[in-house]
């Protein structure tokens, strides 16, 4: 039978989760922990990123407005019979809400009572989109207040300047919610597109993590999923050249001291998901080895008094768009990637000791076991490696295995001072 | 609230709170200290002079080391507030035992905790120089950057207008000409005496089995420090109304205008309305059921933010928006319409019944979180209040819709400070 559940199990993480193929095309994944809190995920795969797509089989590509999938999230929370969806969840005391990145549109709630109820409300009105002229117009007000309030917010500047610099095509640079003029071009036949698009079952994941019954979440999936028709989606994505878009790009914001970020950008990325997975455990083992406390790079930086707190360093790694990141305050930015600049050079004569590496190692494992005490971050995480092809507990082995020798070769390769880029929040004259 | 508790020195004990679902474990220290300005810019100034080196790890590299050594331990010095008492804070998290290899994880964390802590850097009665100079130059930087959050600067601008008279408004961060004047010897001074009269209360949250180990460790460790405790007493003044409606409108270069409404309640933790105020207060704008949500940005489309919150010790409430800075009054005016509805009783069984499910669930989920769970403890336990996440469920659930108008007549605006964008486009 093509819908029985499997059994998962991490002896390492001591945890497991099941997962079920439900006849309407959904895969289902129950995560069982032992809290008072259960927290339900229902998401597609489906972002900010995703303008142009086609179903097999068409001849054309459909291009949309930038930020529809975000305004397509909000329109989900109305229904026909002009009830919003939170008064709904407000009979079951769920905490209900939704998110929109760059390749996934989630809808969730966490709830200590009644899940079962707000599981079923959580199917329905995802399954069920209700679009109008005027409620559509409704909405342009509200979300042109959340894209001017992070107008506002010298972390998302920074950040959209720094991608804005490093690349020259990819709309990973575009803001997710969208402008405030592409937002006015979406129409509710541009969202009944994209919702059939990309709201069919196969395209979507639920799961469900906490003290539930297996069964009963089935039941509910029976209840009020219809299957979907098989599909396959086609997403097309600008080519992006090795090169940057700029060396650096600043903005003037109300700000009291510069913000900066560096980014390093990486353009090989792999079609397997495996490969992927594998060269994001190492680019996040490198991040905390090379930018972390006990690095000397931040050393030399704090005590020369060119940062003052952390440099947050990430690697981000999609199936379309690479990169690494740190950004922290400075007062003089452009010192900073000059060093930064040095270091490079630095590290690719002199690497790192094993022992750094193994300690920075140890930390990224015993930071990703500190997720599987929230429901909220497992379901979280969950998904997103789900949609990238992976699993949750693939993460924790691709940790383990990552070497010594292929850390280095990791930062040898990605770190090229050509393919680097300077944002700056500078503070208003 | 019964939490197992061990006296370790004089004014200086350990509580637990048991719980073995926990992967991350902590165990978080604070010290109390007499709320005035001299005392928040000192402490914000040792915690980060602390953070920069002791003897035995004399440098951020090695604490930080030693910390990655301990399976990516953390251990972060903060300065905290709860209504008018004031904490320095030490908070470690920690993996549990069953993932660190045989690593006496408890007995290593108090340890750091004891270096970091007992054993700074001096030298002749001083803090190292260099250390103590370039943090002030930091903080100073970061009293600086309080702006660069729009939200939470209109916030601290309202309670500073509004508490102008009372320690309440005291800058979390400190006051800069006061900061320009502290040498190493006097932060020194401070900290040892810190250490010898401040009260200390230490909270762990675990395994209950590992409660002994973590409380004779702490003894160990803190039996030597010479102790002077003076118990402070604990006092929060509370306006019960306030006299009129100020408002007060500040410029900035931004894009969207913050609205942030400060109200007096006079209703405190120990008051017998506490249950319908927060009742009153989550159906006026506690979540997304609410009168704010529901109708200043559903309705009526004006933001993408607008709520209210309660300080429940020192009787206050307030409104954030964030607006058009044209649509000011318009805003303005929905938000205190919403508030004389819910004073006039003007809401379903619907609403209110939301209302007290969304808080049974807030509070039900405090126990699935270490830092609910200390954020809910560390206070009350300073405090000497017994409430519980337990007990406050079941005042709010016998509340009736009466109860709730009748407590929200008791809330009266006070302060309505804006901060107008004065650019035009982004």
């Amino acid at each position: 039978m093509a819908n029985e559940k499997t059994l998962v199990k991490s002896d390492y993480l001591h945890e497991q989760y099941s997962v079920y193929k439900h006849k309407s095309g959904l895969d289902v994944y129950v995560f069982k922990k032992n809290l008072s809190t259960s927290y339900a995920l229902f998401a597609t795969k489906y972002g900010s990123l995703d303008n142009k797509f086609k179903l097999a089989g068409e001849k054309d590509f459909t291009c949309v407005p930038d930020g529809i999938a975000h305004y397509l999230e909000h329109k989900m929370f109305e229904n026909e019979n002009g009830e919003d969806t939170f008064v709904r969840y407000a009979k079951t005391g769920a905490s209900a809400n939704a998110y929109t990145s760059n390749s996934m549109t989630a809808y969730l709630f966490s709830c200590t009572d009644n899940f079962y109820d707000s599981l079923e409300i959580l199917l329905d009105f995802v399954t069920k989109p209700y679009f109008t002229r005027e409620t559509v117009e409704k909405e342009q007000g509200i979300i042109a207040q959340e894209i001017r309030m992070y107008d506002d917010n010298p972390g998302t500047r920074l950040y959209y300047e720094l991608l804005g610099a490093m690349y020259q095509n990819h709309n990973v640079k575009i803001n997710i919610a969208g402008t405030v003029e592409s937002i006015s071009e979406i129409t509710p036949e541009y969202l009944y597109m994209c919702y059939n698009t990309f709201y069919n079952l196969h395209n979507m994941a639920l799961c469900v993590c906490g003290d539930v019954d297996e069964d009963k979440v089935y039941e509910i999936c029976d209840k009020v999923l219809k299957a979907s028709p098989e599909c396959e989606i086609i997403r097309e994505y600008p080519s992006e050249p090795a090169e940057v878009r700029s060396r650096s790009a600043s903005a003037d914001l109300a700000v009291s001291q510069p913000l900066f970020a560096i980014g390093v950008k990486d353009v090989k990325i792999s079609k397997d998901p495996k490969e992927r997975l594998k060269k994001e455990a190492c680019g996040d083992i490198v991040c905390k080895m090379l930018f972390g406390k006990t690095s000397s790079f931040f050393g030399e930086l704090y005590e020369n008094g060119l940062i003052a707190g952390d440099l947050h360093a990430e690697y981000e790694h999609n199936e379309s768009f690479s990169f690494v990141s740190f950004d922290g305050k400075s007062n003089d930015p452009d010192k900073v990637f000059e060093a930064f600049c040095k270091y490079i050079k630095q590290f690719k004569s002199t690497p790192p000791a094993r022992d750094e590496f193994e300690r920075a190692k140890r930390v990224k494992l015993a930071d990703f076991i500190g997720i599987f005490d929230s429901t909220d971050e497992i379901a979280n995480e969950f998904l997103s490696f789900v949609f990238d092809g992976v699993t949750i507990f693939d993460y924790a082995d691709a940790l383990k295995a990552v070497t010594y020798e292929e850390a280095i070769e990791f930062a040898n390769t990605v770190f090229n001072e050509e393919y680097c880029s300077l944002a700056k929040i500078l503070p208003l004259k | 609230m019964n939490l197992p508790r061990y006296k370790i020195a004089e004014g200086i004990s350990a509580s637990c709170l048991a719980s073995d679902k926990f992967k991350v474990n902590s165990i978080t220290l604070g010290i109390e200290l007499p709320l005035n300005i001299e005392n928040v810019t000192s402490a914000n100034l040792l915690t980060r002079v602390l953070k920069r080196g002791c003897k035995k790890y004399p440098d951020i590299g090695s604490i930080e080391k030693q910390l990655d050594e301990l399976y990516a331990a953390g251990l972060a010095l903060g300065v905290n507030r709860s209504g008018e008492s004031h904490y320095l804070c030490v908070y470690t998290d920690f993996l549990s035992s069953l993932y660190t290899e045989g690593c006496d994880i408890i007995k290593e964390i108090v340890d750091m905790i004891g270096e970091v802590l007992l054993n700074p850097l001096t030298a002749d009665g001083a803090f190292n120089q260099a250390y103590v100079k370039s943090e002030k130059k930091n903080l100073s930087d970061d009293i600086d950057s309080l702006i660069n959050n729009k939200a939470k600067y209109a916030r601290n601008r309202c309670i500073e207008e509004m508490c102008k008279d009372e320690v309440y408004s005291l800058s979390m961060f400190g006051d800069k000409s006061i900061l320009e004047a502290i040498t190493p010897k006097e932060l020194c001074d401070f900290h040892f005496n810190m250490l010898k009269k401040g009260r200390i209360e230490i909270l762990y949250t675990g395994d209950e089995k590992f409660f002994d180990k973590v409380c004779a460790e702490l003894s160990r460790v803190f039996s030597q420090l010479p102790r002077e405790y003076n118990a402070l007493p604990c006092t929060c003044e509370v306006r019960s109304s306030a006299e009129k409606i100020r408002e007060i409108t500040e410029e900035m270069e931004i894009n969207q205008g913050k609205l942030s409404i400060g109200m007096r309640t006079g209703v405190t933790n120990s008051d017998s309305d506490i249950g319908a105020l927060i009742v009153a207060n989550e159906i006026f704008g506690g979540s997304p059921n609410s009168k704010l949500f529901m109708n200043v940005r559903e309705k009526m489309s004006l933001c993408y933010y607008c709520s209210s919150g309660l300080d429940a010790v020192k009787g206050l409430m307030f409104v954030n928006a964030g607006i058009e800075s044209e649509n000011y009054e318009i805003a303005k005016n929905a938000i205190l319409k919403q508030l004389d509805a819910v004073k006039a009783g003007e809401f379903t069984d619907e609403e209110f019944e939301s209302a007290v499910n969304s808080l049974v669930n807030s509070y039900k989920s405090v126990s699935d979180s270490v830092s609910a769970l200390e954020n809910w403890y560390m206070p009350r336990i300073f405090r000497g209040e017994q409430d519980t996440p337990e007990t406050r469920l079941k005042q709010v659930t016998s509340v009736t819709k009466e109860d709730a108008a009748r407590a929200a007549k008791r809330i009266s605006p006070d302060v309505i400070f804006f901060l107008r964008g004065s650019k035009k486009e982004a």
